[in-house]
């Protein structure tokens, strides 16, 4: 069990801008003092509801926004102390997926070039060889070639999801932070995107960073279990332990919160 | 004037309801025979994928297929007994918001950005009811405290965009009910709110239902959510209805395959199993052949059983229909009791 990346009391807070009448809003940090650990091959759900700073972490930990304080340590580099050129080299290993599959695809581009385009940035392979990656990635996200050749408004936005995953896995990463991946889905399509999440994590030793305000899907993704609230975190711990067993009131009533596929009438 | 023998007619009567749009030349037919009823204080779940056609016939309900293309082409909508197929705009301008509202899944939908909450609520009461301003304006103070807006005397001043999504659903809900209808047609309206905030404003719906006898026409993807507020539920997939029953029943022993689809795939807390998705996605409209349009999708399908034309719907009990060449062969797996 090695640790791929540990976060050490990680903070920001965001400048409000000023408002035109009456006194400024009070300042209250997005995130405040959070460390975890992820182990490599594992996946670590941060959970909590809208406003918990839970996407605010996904980003600090890949740098996309600059923390104030804390330390990110990632295959043991200090990553506040890369440049940016740095950087852009070590996100080859760091990736990310959103909820909006469409914000992170050309809408000009084919679905192939799109998956092919971080080899091209990261100037990885020929093209020839670019081109098969693609095609290889999109069959192993269970898209046949055929969707190679269509642009983004040609597909369901579940297929979108599927784009995007091969997007993010062609660079083969290490670690990838999924930011609410499903919540845009049907359910019928979150469960496949679920279960295409899980079985590529188990086939390339993939270490995630699941951010979700749905703590059934937890159980589903994870391994342990971080539980936040107003940028802090309020409990965390294996996902056996914490859901089965919350040290917390808060997350008592997030679980108590999470619809039973019961009928009231069956329920006791 | 129903006589004492002669039951009344149910509140809505939706039978053979055919919806197509155009594309280019032609004509697509996006909803095919869809029959449903709904009584008062009732609650049906139209349930299905993103193009299974349950939005298109929610809207032929309001009479707003044409607004976008499309026309009814076959079937009838029957309100308290009266036919809407055919009636005329200014009619059916009368009987949206007085008798039918609708709430859709972003509430700033059928909110104005540019009116307070307490001008939006009270804007109804005036149309609907005939309230002068001052009284208007009281109504609304009420409903924004009747959906559980806290302090809505001075929340009434605000504007849509100062509320969360939580809040701005509720008021939604306020304007949808303040011309007290007899249905409601919600559309998705807690797919886009967190767990918690989605808890609280389906329990919100449901009290709203004991106190009124409101009638509501839910639209959903998610069966968990729909097991929290229907009594019974109606399966679409590719604009039919595939199966139809009481919720508990539909629940426990699915008769349709993409019933037990939709119902394995719902993360349940505390399982301990994996999901069980349906495999492939949902066909686009018109491209559909002569056999069962689910087929290609449903793990129970067999080359000799399945191949025989298109299923029609067959009754296999009490309020309980099923659209499978299969449905009688078949033990599909329920939820777990």
């Amino acid at each position: 069990m090695t640790t791929l990346l540990e976060v050490r009391d990680l903070g920001k807070t965001f400048a409000r801008s000023r408002r035109l009448v009456g006194r400024p809003e009070p300042i209250q940090p997005a995130v405040d003092g959070v460390s975890f650990t992820v182990t490599k091959g594992r996946s670590l759900a941060v959970v909590g509801e809208s406003g918990a700073g839970k996407s605010t972490v996904g980003r600090l930990v890949l740098r996309l926004i600059e923390p104030d304080r804390g330390t990110i340590t990632f295959d043991g580099i200090d990553l506040r102390r890369q440049s940016a050129a740095r950087m852009r080299e070590l996100r080859r290993r760091m990736q990310m997926v959103f909820q909006d599959p469409y914000s992170c695809l050309n809408p000009r581009m084919t679905i192939a070039d799109s998956v092919a385009e971080p080899l091209v940035v990261h100037g990885l392979g020929s093209a020839d060889e670019r081109a098969r990656r693609a095609s290889e990635m999109l069959d192993r996200v269970g898209l046949t070639a055929r969707f190679g050749r269509r642009h983004p408004s040609e597909l369901s936005g579940g297929q979108l999801q599927r784009v995007a995953i091969a997007r993010a896995l062609i660079v083969e990463p290490d670690f990838m932070v999924c930011d609410e991946p499903t919540a845009a889905l049907d359910v019928s399509v979150q469960a496949q995107v679920l279960e295409l999440l899980a079985s590529m994590q188990r086939e390339l030793g993939l270490a995630l960073l699941f951010i979700t305000h749905h703590l059934a899907l937890v159980e589903v993704i994870a391994d342990e279990v971080l539980v936040m609230r107003s940028g802090r975190v309020v409990e965390q711990g294996p996902v056996a332990q914490v859901l089965r067993d919350p040290a917390e009131a808060y997350t008592r009533d997030l679980l108590a919160s999470v619809p039973t596929p019961v009928p009231r009438a069956l329920r006791g | 004037m129903s006589d004492a023998t002669q039951p009344a007619p149910p509140l809505l009567e939706v039978e053979g309801l055919t919806v197509e749009y155009r594309t280019g030349r032609a004509w697509t037919r996006v909803v095919e025979d869809v029959s449903f009823t709904l009584d008062r204080g009732e609650t049906l779940a139209l349930v299905g994928e993103s193009g299974s056609g349950k939005t298109v016939s929610a809207t032929a309900v309001l009479g707003l297929v044409g607004r976008k293309g499309g026309r009814i082409a076959a079937g009838s909508i029957r309100f308290r007994g009266r036919e809407l197929v055919g009636l005329p705009e200014r009619e059916l301008r009368r009987l949206r918001g007085r008798e039918v509202a609708m709430i859709f899944q972003n509430p700033m939908r059928s909110l104005n950005p540019a009116y307070t909450a307490g001008e939006q609520v009270a804007e109804v009461a005036r149309v609907h009811l005939g309230m002068g301003r001052r009284d208007a304006w009281r109504k609304a103070v009420e409903m924004l405290d009747a959906v559980g807006i806290p302090d809505p005397e001075r929340r009434s001043r605000d504007y849509p965009h100062q509320f969360s999504g939580g809040m701005a659903q509720r008021l939604a809900i306020a304007a949808a009910l303040c011309g007290s209808p007899s249905l409601l047609i919600a559309d998705e309206p807690t797919t886009a709110l967190d767990v918690t905030v989605q808890a609280r404003v389906l329990e919100l719906l449901r009290d709203i239902q004991q106190q009124t006898e409101l009638a509501v026409l839910f639209i959903s993807h998610d069966l968990g959510v729909v097991a929290e507020v229907a009594d019974r539920v109606a399966v679409m997939y590719a604009g039919e209805v595939v199966e139809h029953g009481a919720i508990e029943e539909l629940f426990l022993v699915p008769r349709h395959p993409y019933t037990e689809g939709l119902l394995g795939s719902i993360p349940v807390l505390g399982s301990g199993e994996p999901l069980r998705s349906i495999q492939g996605t949902i066909p686009p409209a018109g491209s559909h052949g002569a056999e069962c349009r689910f087929a290609p999708r449903c793990a129970h399908a067999q080359p000799v059983a399945c191949a025989v034309g298109h299923p029609g719907l067959s009754v296999v009990g009490a309020g309980r229909d099923v659209r499978c060449h299969r449905a009688t062969d078949l033990h599909l797996e329920g939820i777990a009791r």
